[in-house]
């Protein structure tokens, strides 16, 4: 029975020991890197081509037909995901011509910017500039812009093109 | 050495594709097609009945060569079809015939176009055929026609009607 007892004893013992070896608190550390993402825009939204009027075709009068090709390009769509804590700046330009070889069209009336999705966040709209100020990012941020060209009074039947470049900076 | 200048390139690889895939910078194609327009001659310009310069034509007994002269003024051409080229005005004038017993009278001297809007370009080939040479085209050209008729020995009194037909051709 004596045996028996300090066998037993033993035991707890060598228990109690273990108990005390594996600590009360024990910490995970987790570790996480967020990557960056982009300060876009959405090249689908602005690729086009875009047609003026709508596809409506012009023709030649013999007189100046201001403003007669009208590019609305709707829906510029930027994403702020580079987790930078900043806004932007949406900037616009258009080319100075539709060009046909050497022929023409000059840029007429620039209505630029209009119709933000977040009208509220959105500052500093003018023609061909817009701001949007705050800094927590933004998904699906759309935005139109409006341009038109002259037709001259002479000027060569056929195809011209041009573009409007964007350009998206942080602030 | 070797393995130092691989590390360069990659790096620089990288540099690239992360300016590319943040999408700062994008262009909107514009495309517009510009329809031609007419070219033509103005009925306006030839639509009322010419009456001779003359104001009193009489019977005399003898051949009255080009007694009857018409000034056909400002007859007007648009050339809008933008397809870079001059064009071609010609004139096949007819007899005038009694407008009761169709006897005629003979075409008699044709001084044809004269007096054209835009001299430098213009190029009197023969009196019934002007060429337009200039291919940038032209709203509201003018050139005048002037014919004459000469008076049998033998005419009939009363009136009479005849037609010079105009024709523009691209050239």
């Amino acid at each position: 029975m004596k045996t028996l007892k300090t066998i037993l004893t033993a035991s707890v013992s060598l228990g109690f020991a273990s108990i005390l070896n594996a600590g009360l608190n024990e910490t995970a550390v987790l570790n996480a890197s967020i990557t960056a993402g982009g300060l876009e825009i959405v090249p689908a939204s602005v690729s086009g081509p875009w047609s003026a009027n709508g596809g409506a075709s012009v023709s030649i009068t013999g007189t100046l037909q201001s403003d007669a090709l009208v590019f609305n390009i709707d829906g510029v769509t930027v994403n702020d995901l580079d987790g930078n804590g900043q806004g932007w700046t949406l900037t616009a330009t258009p080319a100075a011509n539709l060009v046909q070889g050497a022929n023409n069209l000059p840029l007429g009336t620039q209505d630029g910017f209009n119709n933000p999705s977040d009208a509220p966040s959105t500052t500093g709209v003018n023609t061909n500039s817009l701001s949007y100020t705050p800094g927590g990012g933004v998904v699906g941020y759309t935005v139109d812009y409006d341009v038109a060209y002259d037709v001259p009074a002479l000027v060569p039947a056929g195809a011209y093109s041009g573009s409007v470049a964007f350009v998206l900076a942080s602030l | 050495m070797r393995f130092n200048a691989n590390h360069i390139c990659f790096a620089a690889a990288c540099t690239v594709l992360t300016t590319i895939r943040s999408s700062e910078t994008e262009d909107a194609r514009l495309i517009a097609t510009i329809n031609p327009g007419a070219l033509e001659i103005m009925p306006a310009s030839l639509a009322t009945e010419f009456s001779p310069i003359q104001a009193n034509i009489t019977l005399t007994g003898v051949a009255q060569s080009d007694a009857i002269t018409f000034n056909i003024s400002d007859i007007e051409i648009n050339d809008l079809n933008g397809d870079g080229l001059g064009w071609k005005l010609s004139a096949v004038p007819y007899v005038l015939s009694h407008t009761s017993n169709g006897s005629t009278l003979p075409i008699g001297t044709v001084k044809g176009f004269q007096n054209p809007s835009d001299v430098t370009n213009s190029l009197v080939e023969s009196p019934d055929e002007l060429i337009y040479l200039s291919g940038t085209g032209i709203a509201n050209y003018q050139v005048d026609y002037e014919i004459s008729y000469t008076i049998p020995v033998t005419a009939s009194a009363g009136g009479y009607t005849g037609v010079i037909v105009f024709n523009i051709v691209a050239q």
